[in-house]
């Protein structure tokens, strides 16, 4: 409920500038506007507020789920994307390197929520769990018992990723992010500024810790005998 | 969980999956992306507020110039005027020992153009620091252009990070660094 007022007070001025026309920034016109420096940086960061708050708003509203830390990540982006404009090499589209650059001080503000703690091999899973990783997939029911059964995980599977989310939003979100966009190894690597070693320790709690936050929908799908 | 096991988990996961992959991994994805999505937040397009608060952070990190000046009340002005003379004696004894204040103009194709009223200044000030923080950098004077350059050693040295950070210059993500400084009122 506050959260939903929040959201309302920052779209407080859509009715009154509907009418007014938003310049698209596109990369073409960032690199030459970071190549000017001064008062083409001004015009290009409003026309960066236009074209790009929105849709990262959004995007960062769902990683922090707290409107203010939103807000203030996205204009913090929109910062360090000015400092680091010379960096961009216009390889790729805008939006794709400002993501990047987003994820980075979203984690950044994660961290410092958070502290990481390992958890032990197996945690909150009984062993008969972890062997039953089970096949899940959701086109495959056949009769209405099997469909209400899929409902039934589904259920369970959106309860156990919400108190993972809420819990611990640094591996919840990465795992997400992988989801997304088909993060590698390395390019998790990139993201989160670690080496490939402690990467890969990483992406290894993050399934210990699915398991753990998920154990209930595990179990659900080893009782109905969906084994491998 | 052998390594290989998590290799597998990770392709499905983020969809490159193949046969014999990870079941656990897939249906991870498949529930993953059923998900409903967050309920979507009002964002205004265009909100001159969050404008002009862009525009404020931005002065403060030195991106852009300070803003035109306020009216301001006699009582203001005044207390202005003794302070500007508290610091016209000032800047007078330090103007032959201080380099002026340069202006972060922009940056193409890996050249960081700093705009000061003394380059050759400014240029001697950053090859000192660089060199300070372990960096050997070249200064080159040539057709009206004032600059230097330096090869950076990678990952950049926070002591370098930090040099390059108080003149507003862009870390270079190659580790090449091109500076190019004008006067102003100089293309």
């Amino acid at each position: 409920m506050h959260e939903h007022r929040k959201e309302l007070i920052y779209g407080y001025q859509a009715d009154s500038c509907a009418l007014q026309a938003v310049n698209r920034l596109d990369k073409n016109t960032f690199i030459r506007a970071c190549r000017e420096g001064g008062a083409a940086i001004e015009q290009a960061l409003r026309d960066l507020d236009r074209t790009f708050f929105a849709k990262l708003y959004r995007s960062s509203l769902q990683t922090l789920r707290d409107a203010d830390a939103a807000r203030d990540l996205v204009q913090d982006t929109f910062i360090k994307v000015w400092q680091r404009c010379v960096t961009f090499r216009g390889d790729s589209e805008l939006l794709p390197w400002i993501n990047v650059i987003l994820r980075h001080g979203a984690i950044e503000r994660l961290r410092q929520r958070h502290s990481e703690v390992p958890l032990e091999d197996d945690q909150g899973l009984t062993g008969e769990v972890v062997e039953s990783i089970v096949s899940l997939s959701l086109e495959s029911h056949d009769t209405p018992e099997q469909s209400a059964q899929q409902r039934e995980r589904a259920e369970v599977f959106t309860k156990g990723w919400r108190r993972f989310h809420k819990d611990d939003p640094l591996h919840a979100n990465v795992m997400a992010w992988i989801v997304e966009d088909g993060l590698s190894n390395d390019e998790i690597a990139q993201l989160l500024e670690r080496s490939p070693g402690a990467t890969r320790e990483f992406i290894s709690q993050c399934r210990k810790r699915a398991r753990s936050y998920l154990a209930e929908w595990y179990a659900l799908a080893a009782a109905s005998g969906e084994t491998p | 969980m052998s390594a290989d096991d998590q290799d597998r988990w990770l392709d499905a996961l983020a969809g490159r999956d193949v046969d014999g992959g990870s079941q656990e991994g897939r249906a991870l994805r498949e529930q993953i992306r059923a998900q409903p999505p967050p309920p979507l937040a009002v964002v205004a397009e265009i909100d001159p507020a969050r404008e002009a608060q862009l525009i404020a952070r931005a002065r403060g990190a030195a991106l852009l110039p300070a803003g035109a000046p306020r009216r301001l009340s006699v009582a203001r002005v005044a207390l202005m005027a003794a302070a500007l003379a508290g610091v016209a004696i000032g800047v007078n004894t330090l103007r032959y020992t201080r380099v002026p204040p340069e202006t972060f103009r922009g940056a193409a194709n890996g050249v960081v153009e700093l705009e000061t009223k003394d380059p050759r200044a400014l240029k001697l000030r950053l090859i000192q620091e660089l060199k300070d923080a372990g960096v050997s950098a070249t200064g080159y004077e040539r057709l009206d252009r004032v600059g230097l350059d330096a090869d950076l050693s990678l990952p950049v040295a926070p002591n370098v990070r930090r040099v390059l950070k108080q003149h507003q210059i862009p870390v270079p993500s190659d580790g090449a660094l091109v500076i190019e400084i004008h006067a102003p009122g100089v293309p």
